[in-house]
């Protein structure tokens, strides 16, 4: 059942389109995330949500109803909405104990008897592992601590929806981690729709029913986690989740299998394609660096090409390679070494059910532009091996 | 039509985009303090521009600016003006930034004793300190003339009553404002900066004189047009010194077209205009010198600056600092209190010559003494009160909400700067003496008046308070379910807080002793502090002047140790000006 509708949703500051026209919905108990590097506009389609901005054009309806229409000038503020939402910043109050913290929304939203008040304040403060903590001041607890008081606080007014703005962004690495998983928990209790912004990829695939990926105020692509990153539509999307290696060529004609066979410097690639392609298109390849094997011996097969390592570096769980297919850099991630030194010579097989042609870089020009961006990408890769796929 | 139907359909309040604003309460608050401020700022300058531009009968002239102008005395004020408002700056520009070189980036002894400088304003006014030179340097009694006689100097050593001597006194009390900027560039500018210039080669001298220098270079011209600024407007110093010379400056000039005959309002009106000209001006280019500060204040914090090792100039260098808080705090306060319990002012202290006669008779004999303390404290408690209540609004209004007409707000509240004391207290003279509303007369034009003088600086304290709070932190009280007023008085008035305190605690010490708007505001029965202080002056009541003198010098070193215990108490439960608390 559909609960939060975003419809259209468009937002200028001055001749900026921050958000540009877009659409999607969250069902009553999905955790969905907006996912886009800075200046993508994801904030601020959160707070458009939340009611702090007012939209241009579009329509937010929660269960049915509008909270903002910009068509009819409807705008409900964001005092009347009862959106729970958590901050990056935490924006705990430091001159209010915990307990005066989380009992906030209630006071100020009055007609809560105070012992029903002190019942639910004690009820989240124990959901968010903090009892013990009620007089104490924001001050003297850690950053994962003010986070949770923030969290109960969102959750005291019992809210219709959930919206979490980098919620975990200042915290360490582990409690991270950590707070991801609890946060799904706690969410997929209430039945209430989430919306959950992040610049962090990992964090929106682990956390999300649904990820949308923005890009310049637009949707990129929206999906299941598993889907979104099996099947980028767009160089943006494949580069932006995980990593790809980019290859340029020509569509030379169907392959068999429902696969094609596409002209590049690598040599004749047999890939796959969510649409039909015409022979003599331009089309650009996103081959994950995990789905390249390399090995020794020449493996039989398609798709086998010959390359010579640059560098290897040892991440722990699985190498990282930098090899070159004549002038053609790929990187490649495995987890069995290989062992041959610097400048010996390999042999790359790339499995064609992973070997992908990018459905939104068809157009001759987008191929021209985009195999200028390829090459610097690569370079850099090169440069920078220690870009992991965090 | 559709709007109110989706509004039954739904049952909730409609509001339109663009009628929005005009439906928020805020939007009411906020026009009532434009309309205020208006009252206050914008209608007294209209009213002075009119007098300046009209004659007798009411018809358009420009008589009086051509008096002002064409007329010598009127000139020579102007132009005497111009004079020590340059001299001031060069001189305070000079030793400001040389003291503020010495104790950021030397290693010289004594640091810390030569930081109090920043304090001098605080202790005491300009006024104050040229009534101490009076008792020190006046040519026939000036305690350091009597003792150069005694040594058998010729002549007189020193002549206070001169265009130096106020050059001299404005720059000894309004130094600190440069020695603050600078020292503020210094401490913040980014040491990598020079790490970066000394590591390419440069040697120290050349790294302060190619990098150092240039990249503080417009902190010390703002603090010199500062300067230049407060002292073309200063009233107190041209009033006890250049008054017995003879030496008249525009504001002695517009106080005397109102208070002696035959009253010449109108050529006052165009002297006001001409200073308050004078004023803007200034204050436009320090604004657009600072604007250019930027990029001196990105930096690394944790990183020290590198000091000059002075070797055995240390100690001289120190005692030219130490000079400067002679001449400016210890010399001066101690010719006040000295004078203020003899019986005669003279260089040979003998015992028979120690009294308290002259509290006694200045605080009971002296009829004005009692009712300028209550005038004096009401205006600061009150004044300061209100004033602060009402900067914490306008920052609120300009900076946290998006209203129309935020940024005139904002722009209303920073014009006072420009108005010089005297100036303003001409403008709001003439505006509210006329029924229906008569404030003259009453202790609410100095209310105003103080309020007005001094919302600008109520403002950037509260507004600095301000921006290093989170808005996220008012903006989780509003999806918390609070409106505005709620999350205003919740959350931003307790956060604001140690701000307005600090700003709170300025204002006392500000509007306990303001002369340069009460001199044309005051009626009797209704004196304050600093013109009983004056009265006195004109009686030729030395001794019982340092009284008064000392007790206000007194009341202000109260506060501020008011202020270090208050801002001491705060930083008890730690930091609480935002939400980053990582």
């Amino acid at each position: 059942m559909t609960s939060l509708i975003v419809d259209r949703l468009t937002k200028r500051y001055g001749s900026v389109l921050a958000v540009d026209g877009i659409s999607f919905s969250v069902e009553r108990d999905e955790f969905i995330s907006l996912l886009g590097p800075s200046g993508c506009g994801k904030t601020t389609t959160l707070r458009c949500i939340a009611g702090f901005e007012r939209p241009d054009g579009g329509a937010i309806l929660l269960n049915g109803e509008p909270v903002a229409d910009a068509a009819t000038g409807f705008f409900r503020p964001p005092n009347k909405r009862h959106f729970g939402m958590v901050f990056q910043s935490y924006a705990v109050w430091p001159h209010m104990t915990v307990k005066e913290n989380v009992a906030y929304p209630l006071k100020v939203q009055g007609g809560v008897p105070r012992a029903e008040m002190e019942a639910r304040v004690a009820d989240k403060l124990r959901i968010v592992g903090l009892v013990g903590y009620e007089e104490r001041f924001p001050t003297q607890l850690s950053g994962g601590q003010q986070q949770r008081v923030a969290l109960a606080r969102a959750l005291v007014m019992e809210p219709r929806a959930l919206l979490f703005d980098e919620p975990l962004s200042n915290l360490d690495a582990k409690l991270r981690e950590r707070m991801r998983f609890e946060l799904i928990e706690i969410q997929s209790k209430l039945g209430i729709p989430a919306v959950y912004v992040t610049h962090d990829q990992a964090e929106a695939m682990v956390m999300s029913r649904t990820v949308i990926v923005m890009e310049k105020g637009r949707i990129s692509q929206s999906g299941r986690p598993e889907e979104v990153y099996a099947r980028p539509k767009s160089r943006f999307v494949a580069d932006f989740i995980g990593l790809s290696n980019f290859v340029e060529g020509t569509v030379a004609g169907p392959a068999g299998d429902g696969n094609w066979l596409v002209r590049t410097p690598l040599g004749e690639l047999v890939c796959c394609s969510d649409e039909p392609l015409a022979p003599g298109r331009a089309a650009v390849l996103a081959i994950r660096p995990e789905c390249i094997r390399l090995q020794i011996e020449r493996p039989s097969g398609p798709n086998v090409v010959p390359v010579t390592l640059k560098q290897r570096y040892f991440l722990g769980p699985y190498s990282e390679y930098f090899v070159a297919a004549g002038e053609i850099p790929l990187r490649v991630q495995a987890s069995d070494p290989v062992e041959v030194a610097p400048g010996g010579t390999l042999f790359a097989a790339i499995d064609p059910e992973r070997c992908r042609v990018l459905a939104g870089e068809a157009s001759p020009e987008a191929a021209q532009e985009m195999a200028v961006r390829a090459t610097h990408a690569a370079d850099l890769a090169f440069r920078t091996p220690s870009v992991g796929l965090a | 039509m559709a709007v109110s139907e989706a509004a039954g359909q739904y049952g909730i309040v409609m509001r339109r985009v663009r009628a929005a604003s005009l439906l928020d309460p805020l939007f009411y608050v906020q026009v009532v303090v434009i309309l205020f401020l208006c009252a206050l700022i914008v209608y007294p300058a209209a009213i002075l521009l009119g007098m300046s531009l009209r004659d007798e009968a009411g018809g358009l002239t420009l008589k009086w600016f051509a008096e002002a102008y064409g007329n010598a005395r009127n000139l020579g004020a102007i132009l005497n003006t111009l004079v020590i408002a340059s001299g001031t700056a060069v001189a305070a520009t000079i030793a400001g930034t040389f003291l503020a070189w010495a104790v950021v980036r030397t290693d010289m002894p004594g640091r810390r004793l030569v930081e109090m400088a920043s304090v001098v304003p605080f202790i005491s006014t300009p006024f104050i300190g040229a009534l101490a030179w009076v008792l020190l340097a006046s040519p026939g009694a000036g305690l350091l003339n009597q003792l150069w006689s005694y040594l058998g100097g010729p002549g007189v050593l020193l002549d206070i009553y001169s265009l130096g001597g106020m050059i001299f006194v404005e720059s000894l009390y309004e130094m600190p404002f440069v020695f603050l900027m600078v020292a503020g560039a210094l401490r913040s500018m980014d040491p990598t900066l020079e790490e970066a210039s000394l590591s390419a080669g440069a040697g120290l001298w050349r790294t302060t004189t190619r990098v150092t220098l240039p990249l503080v270079l417009p902190a010390i011209l703002g603090g010199a047009l500062l300067v230049f600024v407060l002292a073309a407007e200063q009233f107190g110093v041209p009033a006890v010194l250049g008054t017995p010379a003879r030496i008249r400056v525009l504001t002695t000039s517009i106080v005397e077209s109102q208070a002696s005959y035959p009253i010449r309002l109108g050529l006052g009106a165009a002297l006001s205009v001409t200073l308050l000209a004078i004023a803007l001006v200034g204050l436009w280019l320090q604004r657009r010198m600072l604007g250019r500060r930027s990029y001196t204040t990105i930096g690394g914090k944790g990183a020290q600056p590198r000091r000059f090792r002075l070797g055995r100039l240390r100690w001289a260098i120190f005692a030219a600092c130490l000079a400067y808080l002679m001449l400016a705090v210890a010399l001066p306060y101690a010719a006040i209190f000295l004078s203020s319990i003899r019986t005669i002012w003279t260089a040979d202290f003998r015992w028979d010559q120690w009294t308290l006669e002259n509290y006694r008779w200045v605080f009971f004999d002296y009829p004005i003494t009692q009712r300028a303390l209550v005038n004096s404290l009401f205006l600061a408690v009150v004044g300061a009160s209100v004033t602060m209540l009402l900067c914490a609004v306008i920052s609120f209004l300009s900076l946290r909400t998006r209203l129309p007409g935020r940024r005139a707000l904002d722009y209303l509240s920073m014009v006072p700067m420009g108005f010089p004391g005297v100036v303003l207290a001409f403008g709001l003279l003439h505006a509210w003496i006329h029924p229906p509303v008569v404030l003259y007369g009453t202790i609410w034009i100095l209310f105003a008046a103080y309020m007005t003088r001094y919302i600008p600086i109520g403002v950037r304290a509260t507004s600095a308070t301000l921006v290093q709070i989170h808005p996220e932190l008012e903006e989780s009280s509003l999806s918390s379910g609070a409106n505005w007023f709620q999350t205003f008085k919740n959350v931003t008035l307790p956060l604001l807080k140690p701000g307005m305190l600090a700003g709170w605690i300025l204002l006392f010490i500000a509007f306990s002793r303001e002369l340069s708007a009460s001199i044309l505001l005051y009626s009797p029965r209704l004196e304050v502090l600093s013109v009983a202080i004056y009265d006195l002056l004109l009686g030729g009541e030395f001794r019982a002047l340092s009284a008064l003198a000392f007790l206000q010098i007194g009341m202000a070193l109260a506060m501020l140790a008011l202020a270090k215990w208050v801002s001491g108490l705060d930083r008890t439960p730690g930091e609480r000006t935002g939400g980053r608390t990582p």
